[in-house]
């Protein structure tokens, strides 16, 4: 069974807050649902989206059947160095500089949605996380330390009193967040940290944080232990760049600096459950696409191009292909999702020869930074709408190609989903939503076991084996609001819509068109995958609807 | 749940002493001389339970050449004609079947007589005529007691073992090895390790075999299932269980019913999936309402009222008397009228789902190219996965478990492993991938993998998966394809590159059939 992957964060407790009064004793390591480490107890072999591992060999370390985290044409950008109120911008740490000083802890009460009950908010909980200044009067953060904030609340460096944050920029698909304070004295005295570049591995780093949600910052020192593509838990669906230390990252540190020669090379952001010592952190190529994706107003995410790819060691292959005896470059297209963009300009077997300035390697992988990693590294570089140029080995020349990419948002549903509020729609008492990973997670520490294969086929595996049947946004029953119109259903919930009046439900927005054509005074509801149906009466669903939204405390019929 | 006999190696053996104390507590031979009809002093158990040792091969379905054995103890039952009944659970791929009768002396060479693995029933004979000296046929009961006390009675150490039992219900549920429904007998009886075809008597008649048991309760194949077949196969009418290749909901709603415009009382049940039998057309139909076959009402829960045995489901009518190929009647209400259809009973066949759930009396098939194993996707290959295999499987091919054969796929073939080679080299890691593909060639069964390797592609062996898996294509050099088996079967002792079922190796483009040992 793969290790569970969780956030650094630190889960204070279910508990009724007033903020501030951050409670600060040591929690269980457990992360917060919010945080979604997807393989969450689930043991089923989860599909490959939906499996926060790196998948295996021989797919090209860090290509999923996902769209592919896409590559960059720059290489890594040139260090940045930050600035505060108090000290000119672009001004270092001196030496003997004290890191510690420009790290805050963070508070976080939040509230997630009930994917199951969509119109109501779960329990408030209370998590603490890690912070540190940076350039332009900005914290950073993990994504998940600031998830689902009702009220964020950041403590300086030996100063007790509370400050409160807002949210400027989130990037879920990294994990990273900014923040802002609302009150300017918070930054009297403050440094902010400057980036470094990519460590090498075996050098030494230092990790600052509140783990366990102490009060007192906490350093531990390690080194780095190996660079790769890793799965970035807290979106589930994608994987990035990560470095891999032996300094410890426990819950709290999430968000944390990690610091070598006074320079941030990373944000601390996830462990794997059960290991020692195995810690991870965000490098800063990926921080910087963060902070130069935001550097417009808005944050659009990492492209993705839809390239699925698999290493070309095999010399029987590589002679098909026609590739020189002698070469040991390349790796093989070996499947596309369906994004226009890219099949016009990327065919199966194609051979990926180069990625902007990066030859890649047989096995999949390139040199960067003087680091062997997976080639999707450098299609992370890439910013939404940049076109990337490819060197191509096809029909037995190499070629030129621009390969423009975007972000991918049709695979959201796969994965952990935030800042959206769930939608339903509610008609006599049966609550329809859509198929998510979100949804399915409400069955339970073993939801892949307790959803049925037939739900997770439909999620994971319908668009990419029969698509002429996937639908874009699969709809669920998801449970009944008990009323005598609705008692005599066989059906309970937690089972797919098919036709409701014979119109095909291929997303939430179709259902209330459905029932709306009702003819006569009966709707047929038909459920997938063995054809079972129900009838429910027109007008004493319709009668019903107020009854039920005020019996159950609905605030509203539909969220659509 | 239901053991697979050939998955336990032997029936626990109770320590010497504590046997010798539970025989003492025990009368078994009380018991057993109780049994015997009062005053006749002929009849006892004692010469008619039959203790059956069965010797038989153990595969492993994710290194398919390579091959166990195990031993499996069980019960059966003389009745009239030399047989010896028993439940077909355990007897599959048998290489040696040893009786000992009465409990004490040599062992007797047996042979299968006849086996059913969808009725999980079976006869054993043995050509020693010496053996049958001192025996007594037992008589079944006829109908089966559906309540009061039952003996439950096996050999234990030469012993013949004796718990005491109390019949709880009669009910229909899937037979032991099979989908089919059969009826089956619920027992509490604190007996441990039950389930082997021990007898289940009543007085000097048996009332079933075991078939299950655990957690205080057996479950037997009841006396009157056994008869009826016995006497079809006497009479020579018997052709295997039908079943009713449709599937229907219990009406809790009945607004379905007014949605259906069947007037007066709720009752019935409405169809949902149909022609769930490959290349057999339905005469029924989904959202058809099935009031009534062969006469007896069906309400809205689905069960009949059986003259013997109470409140039943219908799927018990598809073998009361009946077996594949007989005519049901049924009344049932389509399209707003009542109708009467003849309903024919499909034979209930193992290769009719696309993952056959048993693959009995044949070796694992699988073809070996270049390192790359090849195998049909079967419900043994899944159990490979262990107890919990159903969570442990890979997701993707435990889906397929759901489907039926078609004419486009009579199988699925999946490259379970590579074995690594420098020929594969790149490939180590593919394992348990669907194949679509092989040199242009659809890949419907594992016989057309060899058909498909004869016709390389400029000189190459190109390999497609079905889409979805993690990777689509992978390629071999067809020239040095053999001497690279012969290498990679000596490096890993695979002693053939490929064993077919022989009615596909010739080519046959009928779904797979599982031989059936009919003697």
């Amino acid at each position: 069974m793969p290790s569970l992957r969780y956030p650094a964060l630190c889960f204070i407790g279910a508990v009724l807050i007033s903020l501030p009064a951050p409670a600060a004793q040591p929690t269980a390591i457990n992360p917060p649902p919010s945080s979604g480490g997807v393989a969450g107890g689930a043991t089923h072999q989860l599909p490959p989206s939906a499996t926060p591992t790196t998948p295996t060999t021989p797919i090209v370390p860090g290509s999923s059947i996902n769209p592919v985290p896409t590559p960059s044409v720059t290489p890594p950008p040139a260090q940045s160095t930050g600035t505060s109120q108090a000290l000119p911008e672009g001004t270092p740490l001196p030496e003997g500089s004290e890191p510690e000083k420009s790290v805050v802890q963070i508070f976080n009460a939040y509230q997630e949605p009930n994917w199951a009950a969509p119109w109501m908010p779960d329990m408030i909980h209370l998590a603490s996380g890690t912070g540190f200044l940076i350039d332009g009067n900005r914290i950073m953060t993990n994504a998940h330390v600031v998830a689902w904030s009702k009220q964020l609340v950041v403590r300086r460096y030996h100063d007790p009193k509370p400050y409160f944050a807002h949210v400027e920029f989130v990037g879920q698909d990294v994990d990273l967040a900014v923040l802002k304070v609302d009150n300017a004295t918070f930054y009297d005295g403050m440094k902010s940290l400057s980036f470094g570049p990519l460590p090498k591995v075996r050098s030494t780093v230092v990790t600052y944080g509140f783990p366990a949600g102490g009060k007192q910052i906490s350093y531990t020192r390690g080194v780095v232990s190996r660079i790769e593509v890793e799965g970035y838990v807290h979106i589930g669906n994608r994987a990035f760049l990560a470095v891999q230390t032996d300094a410890a990252i426990n819950p709290g540190n999430s968000g944390g600096p990690v610091i070598q020669d006074d320079k941030v090379v990373g944000v601390a952001f996830e462990g794997i459950a059960g290991l020692q010592n195995t810690g991870y952190f965000i490098p800063t190529v990926i921080i910087h696409h963060f902070l130069d994706d935001i550097a417009n107003g808005t944050y659009s995410g990492v492209p993705d191009t839809g390239l699925q790819l698999a290493n070309l060691q095999n010399p029987a292959f590589r002679r098909m292909l026609k590739l020189p005896d002698d070469s040991k470059r390349g790796v093989r297209v070996d499947q596309i999702l369906d994004i226009p963009a890219t099949k016009a300009v990327i065919q199966p077997n194609d051979v990926i020869m180069q990625v902007g300035d990066y030859p890649v390697d047989e096995d999949g992988t390139i040199t960067y930074d003087d680091n062997t990693v997976g080639v999707t590294t450098a299609f992370d570089l890439a910013q939404n709408n940049d076109t990337i140029p490819l060197k191509i080995w096809r029909n037995g020349q190499m070629i030129d190609v621009k390969l423009p990419v975007k972000v991918y948002h049709d695979d959201a549903a796969q994965g952990n989903q935030y800042d959206t509020l769930p939608r339903y729609y509610i008609y006599g008492g049966l609550v329809f939503t859509t198929l998510s990973l979100d949804y399915l997670k409400t069955f339970g520490q073993n939801w892949s076991d307790a959803a049925g294969h037939d739900l997770i086929y439909e999620l994971f595996y319908r668009h990419l084996e029969d698509p002429a049947h996937w639908r874009p946004e699969p709809v669920v029953l998801a449970s009944i609001l008990d009323h005598p119109v609705n008692a005599n259903f066989g059906v309970r919930g937690q089972v797919m819509v098919d036709k409701i009046n014979g119109i095909t439900i291929n997303r939430l927005t179709d259902v209330p068109k459905a029932f709306a054509a009702t003819t006569g005074n009966m709707a047929v509801i038909e459920f997938l995958p063995d054809h079972h149906f129900e009838v429910i009466r027109k007008d004493e669903a319709e009668k019903a609807n107020p009854d039920i939204l005020s019996t159950y405390e609905v605030p509203a019929q539909s969220r659509l | 749940m239901k053991p697979f006999l050939s998955l336990r190696s032997t029936r626990p053996v109770l320590p010497t002493l504590l046997l010798a104390l539970l025989t003492a507590l025990a009368p078994t031979n009380a018991a057993t001389k109780k049994d015997s009809p009062e005053g006749s002093g002929e009849f006892s158990w004692n010469n008619s339970i039959i203790e059956i040792e069965v010797t038989g091969k153990l595969y492993n379905y994710l290194q398919p050449w390579a091959r166990s054995e195990h031993n499996v103890y069980k019960s059966g039952v003389v009745v009239e004609g030399h047989q010896i009944i028993t439940t077909a659970d355990g007897l599959a791929d048998q290489t040696l079947i040893r009786l000992k009768k009465q409990g004490a002396g040599l062992f007797s060479l047996g042979t299968v007589a006849w086996i059913d693995y969808q009725a999980n029933l079976a006869a054993i004979t043995t050509d020693e005529k010496d053996f049958w000296t001192g025996l007594q046929p037992a008589k079944l009961a006829d109908p089966t007691p559906i309540s009061g006390d039952v003996r439950i009675q096996r050999w234990e150490d030469d012993t013949l073992d004796n718990h005491q039992g109390e019949i709880e219900r009669l009910y229909v549920d899937n037979s032991a090895l099979s989908f089919v429904s059969v009826p089956a007998l619920k027992i509490d009886s604190t007996i441990p390790a039950a389930g082997y075809s021990e007898a289940v008597t009543v007085g000097d008649k048996l009332a079933g075999l075991t078939t299950e048991g655990e957690g205080g309760t057996v479950v037997a194949t009841p006396s009157s299932f056994i008869s009826s077949i016995l006497k079809a196969r006497a009479a020579k009418t018997y052709s295997g269980l039908g079943y009713f290749d449709f599937t229907w909901d219990q009406v809790e709603n009945p607004l379905c019913l007014d949605y259906l415009k069947l007037p007066g009382p709720a009752r019935g049940v409405i169809v949902k999936d149909t022609g769930l039998k490959p290349g057999l057309a339905s005469v029924v139909k989904p959202r058809d309402v099935i009031l009534q076959i062969d006469g007896f009402d069906i309400d809205t829960d689905g069960n009949y009222n059986d003259p013997d045995y109470k409140k039943l489901s219908l799927e018990n009518l598809s073998s009361r008397g009946k077996w594949a190929g007989s005519d049901c009647k049924f009344k049932i209400w389509r399209d707003g009228k009542e109708m009467d259809i003849t309903y024919k009973l499909p034979k209930a066949e193992f290769s009719d789902d696309l993952v056959p759930n048993q693959s009995f009396d044949q070796n694992p098939e699988y073809v070996l190219a270049g390192g790359f194993v090849f195998v049909p996707l079967t419900n043994a290959y899944l159990r490979s996965w262990g107890p919990d295999w159903r969570q442990l499987a890979p997701f993707r091919l435990f889906y397929y478990n759901n489907d039926k054969v078609t004419a486009e796929h009579p199988q699925r073939v999946v490259l379970s492993q590579v074995l690594p080679d420098e020929v594969n080299i790149g490939y180590e890691a593919l394992r348990n991938t669907v194949v679509d593909e092989i040199n242009g060639i659809k890949i419907r069964q594992i016989s057309d993998v060899i058909t498909a390797l004869k016709s390389p592609v400029n000189g190459y062996d190109v390999f497609k998966f079905m889409a979805g898996q993690p990777v689509q294509q992978a390629v071999l050099e067809a020239s040095i394809l053999d001497d690279a088996n012969q290498a990679i079967m000596a490096r890993y002792h695979i002693p053939a590159d490929h064993v077919l079922n022989s009615a596909i190796a010739q080519g046959d483009t009928a779904a797979p059939t599982v031989p059936v040992v009919q003697k």
